[in-house]
């Protein structure tokens, strides 16, 4: 087996991986319905259930998305991506009101004691926060103590590098583009097989990632078909899930988070 | 359903496998294709069953990479890799790198307290653990790294420099523990080998290299001298899993120039190995190559612990070519002297009792006018990591042949934050100029470094390969029976295993002080070395195709 292929394996392992962490939570409380099972199986791979219903779109606005999503990495048949399309247009399609999506909150203005960090967050604040952390699916990208994605940036030392009101500011109107060491890098290998992660580092031979579970791996460029750096912010806002006393809760925790042990 | 629940059993399974788990380091022998601790293995025999680098083709051996350290000191690192993924470091730096290319995929950057001042600034290795890496810092800290990510998962101080410690050695990992222990700057500082908790760092056992008045072997230091008895730990121990037992050498008494504070006595457990219980941390035995040292002959060796026939009967063993210039079989379950016998030039020794005490002679004692020592200061050999090949049967050596030295004392108070060492400068007029150390003009009876080939039964040399300049090199061998070293000279080279015939050799432009190792990426093999200040990596032309 040469190195591409062990590689794509444990890539295509990792996913799997994640499957079997994710399936079971993952379909609680879904309507049932033709497509449902593809819709878990495909999806679950990297997020929650929620972060796609809470959306509302149209059959050829959840065209797109999924589109996106297999750009992205999702692993799946042609019949199964038709499936999970059909089964969000079915189920989870515009309001009667006729909006697409609930209007997201715009970032409410901060009051200094909301900023304020030297403010140590009691244990029923951090509980709080950390079951805010669960429901809303953060590890689907990110690194919250030992869980979770190696992809998105890590939250353990957000604390170093963000201050509360610009986390809160994140999670309610993320940037479109993200930071360039938090850039995406999807790669189509000469066999078609899709590989995607976050770019570590590159020369003009070969190109250096980690994936979701954290699998460090090397690919030369040669034997690549694509090879393209996404700059787009893959992060939904979360204004319409997270709001009041739970997002300066939030905002509060993540900003109290630095380097373990410094 | 059954077949998706078969397939989830399966990918638990071997997502577990991705970790370097204690049943992986046990049988580090079945991946030949990494190098998971320091020595290679527990035994540390520093010894790879990979063969596609043959005496045949070493010959076209090629350079793939280097990498440079952020450092002008001479670098000591062994690097790790765990499945295709190397992990390497300065004082100040670590990072894991991809071993075919050497492309940096992550740097973790620790800055050492620039008002330390360290005798040997050097970065001996790291040691992982699951997903874990394990960096014992030259200022005191240890910290446990995400080898996936380079974040740092904690960080503790476990040496307090100010009070003249300095870290160096690779930790050793058993099962939830990392073991290791500090060095001293030569300030007499007491020290120790101690383990961790690999999850939280919390310290689980710690044992005393000096032990206290009223202590077992507390009698050995005369008044006060044991309050600064030094005895540090400069290299990585070994691991027995059939005696649960961890093996730890042991360096210098301090002063270690000047006994005249802490003599008559042996001064244990300086100049040592020591055999402890990995889960407890408590004395199992200990064995004292040289006792009562006063010429800084540092047990600071590898253990290498072979199992074989001894006298007719299967016994585990444990080699060890000491810096005072003799070669030792002891047995690992009981620390019994089994042989002695010395390999370089010596005049201290007169002979070994039956307990394998060694008799010192008369006159080799610390003078205020100079000793004449054989071997010199340096010792017969050093801490660069010998190799033992279950192949050959032989066991591999870097040594200082023809090597002397005089040694002088002076008298030493301690004072905190100063060395305590006792050195001083001949004074016998005949004596000032020492044999030559620079290589340049010197004759092979003033001293030239040399890998040599002992049997391990009988420490009879089975070859020599000269150098002239002396050698800081570990040695690698291989299963197919190649040896690898290097020197001051500033040379790496491939020995015939079985002769020690030259086979191979490459100019680094920088001493060669580091142990080489030897992996293999897509069943290509490579051997890495560390010279002057960077890492450079040898392969065949290319197996498959050229990344």
């Amino acid at each position: 087996m040469d190195q591409l292929n062990r590689a794509s394996n444990i890539v295509n392992f990792a996913i799997l991986s994640f499957l079997t962490l994710s399936t079971a939570a993952f379909g609680q409380a879904l309507p049932d319905g033709k497509g449902k099972a593809e819709f878990e199986r495909v999806c679950s791979n990297c997020h929650t259930a929620a972060m796609a219903t809470r959306l509302r779109n149209t059959p050829e606005g959840w065209k797109s998305v999924v589109n996106d999503m297999v750009s992205r990495g999702a692993q799946g048949s042609q019949a199964d991506i038709d499936n999970v399309v059909l089964y969000l247009s079915t189920n989870f399609g515009p309001d009667r009101s006729g909006a697409k999506s609930p209007p997201m909150p715009v970032a409410t203005p901060f009051t200094p004691a909301q900023t304020t960090t030297t403010i140590a967050l009691s244990s029923s604040e951090i509980g709080d926060a950390k079951k805010v952390i669960a429901e809303n699916g953060c590890v689907a990208c990110h690194r919250v103590g030992n869980e979770g994605s190696y992809i998105g940036p890590d939250l353990n030392d957000v604390g170093t590098r963000r201050k509360a009101d610009e986390i809160r500011a994140s999670i309610v109107s993320p940037q479109p583009t993200v930071q360039p060491e938090n850039r995406e890098v999807r790669l189509v290998k000469r066999d078609g097989k899709t590989i995607v992660g976050r770019i570590l580092n590159q020369d003009g031979y070969s190109v250096q990632m980690i994936d979701a579970t954290g699998q460090l791996a090397t690919y030369p460029k040669s034997g690549l078909r694509e090879f393209t750096i996404v700059d787009a912010n893959p992060m939904p806002s979360f204004g319409n899930k997270i709001a009041g006393h739970d997002l300066d809760n939030l905002a509060r925790y993540l900003s109290s988070l630095s380097e373990p042990g410094k | 359903m059954k077949r998706l629940a078969l397939a989830l059993l399966l990918l638990a399974g071997g997502s577990l496998g991705a970790q370097v788990t204690y049943e992986r380091m046990l049988h580090a022998d079945r991946e030949p294709q990494n190098w998971l601790t320091y020595g290679g293995d527990y035994s540390s025999h520093r010894y790879s069953t990979l063969s596609q680098i043959t005496k045949e083709n070493v010959g076209m051996l090629q350079l793939k990479w280097v990498h440079q350290f952020r450092t002008l000191q001479k670098v000591e690192n062994t690097p790790l890799v765990v499945d295709g993924i190397m992990y390497i470091g300065d004082t100040s730096q670590i990072s894991a790198v991809d071993a075919v290319t050497g492309r940096v995929y992550w740097t973790y950057n620790h800055t050492v307290d620039p008002r330390g001042v360290f005798v040997l600034p050097m970065l001996k290795g790291l040691a992982i653990s699951g997903n874990r890496l394990f960096w014992a810092t030259l200022d005191g800290h240890l910290i446990a790294v995400d080898a996936k990510n380079g974040k740092p998962l904690w960080d503790k101080v476990v040496a307090v420099w100010q009070k003249g410690y300095q870290l160096n050695v690779a930790p050793l990992v058993v099962k939830n523990k990392v073991i290791l222990g500090p060095a001293t700057n030569e300030e007499g500082a007491n020290c120790w080998v101690s383990a961790y908790d690999v999850e939280t760092g919390e310290e689980l056992w710690r044992f005393n290299t000096v032990p206290k008045p009223g202590e077992v072997n507390g009698d050995t230091w005369p008044g006060n001298s044991w309050i600064h008895g030094g005895s540090p730990i400069w290299v990585t121990g070994s691991y027995d899993p059939e005696t649960n037992l961890t093996y730890w050498g042991t360096g210098n008494p301090n002063p270690g120039w000047n006994g005249d504070v802490r003599l008559p006595g042996d001064n244990l457990y300086s100049d040592s190995v020591v055999a402890l219980d990995t889960d407890t941390g408590k004395l199992k035995w200990f064995y004292q190559f040289t006792p009562g040292d006063e010429f800084d002959w540092d047990s600071v060796q590898v253990p290498v612990l072979v199992n074989m026939d001894w006298k007719g009967k299967p016994r585990k063993l444990m080699l060890w070519a000491n810096r005072n210039g003799f070669y030792y079989v002891l047995d690992r379950t009981t620390g019994e002297f089994l042989h002695g016998s010395a390999f370089v030039k010596q005049n201290w020794n007169a002979g070994f009792d039956a307990k394998g005490r060694p008799t010192k002679a008369k006159d080799h004692i610390a003078t205020y006018e100079g000793t004449y020592i054989e071997p010199g200061v340096q010792g017969g050999t050093n801490w660069y990591s010998p190799s033992y090949s279950p192949r050959t049967g032989m066991f591999y050596i870097s040594s200082w042949q023809n090597y002397s030295a005089v040694s002088a004392k002076v008298d030493a108070t301690w004072k905190e934050g100063e060395r305590y060492t006792g050195s001083g400068r001949p004074k016998r007029p005949d004596w000032t100029r020492t044999p030559p150390n620079a290589p340049l003009f010197k004759k092979e009876t003033e001293g030239y470094g040399a890998v040599i080939a002992l049997d391990p039964k009988t420490g009879e040399k089975k070859w020599e390969f000269k150098m002239v300049d002396y050698t800081d090199a570990g040695v690698l061998s291989t299963a197919s029976d190649l040896v690898f070293s290097g020197g001051k000279e500033g040379n790496f080279f491939a020995l015939d295993a079985k002769t020690g015939e030259s086979l191979w050799k490459a100019g680094m432009g920088g001493t060669v002080a580091s142990g080489p190792m030897t992996y293999s990426v897509n069943g290509q093999q490579y051997v890495a070395v560390c010279a002057g200040s960077a890492l450079y990596v040898f392969g065949l032309p290319d197996v498959k195709a050229a990344r």
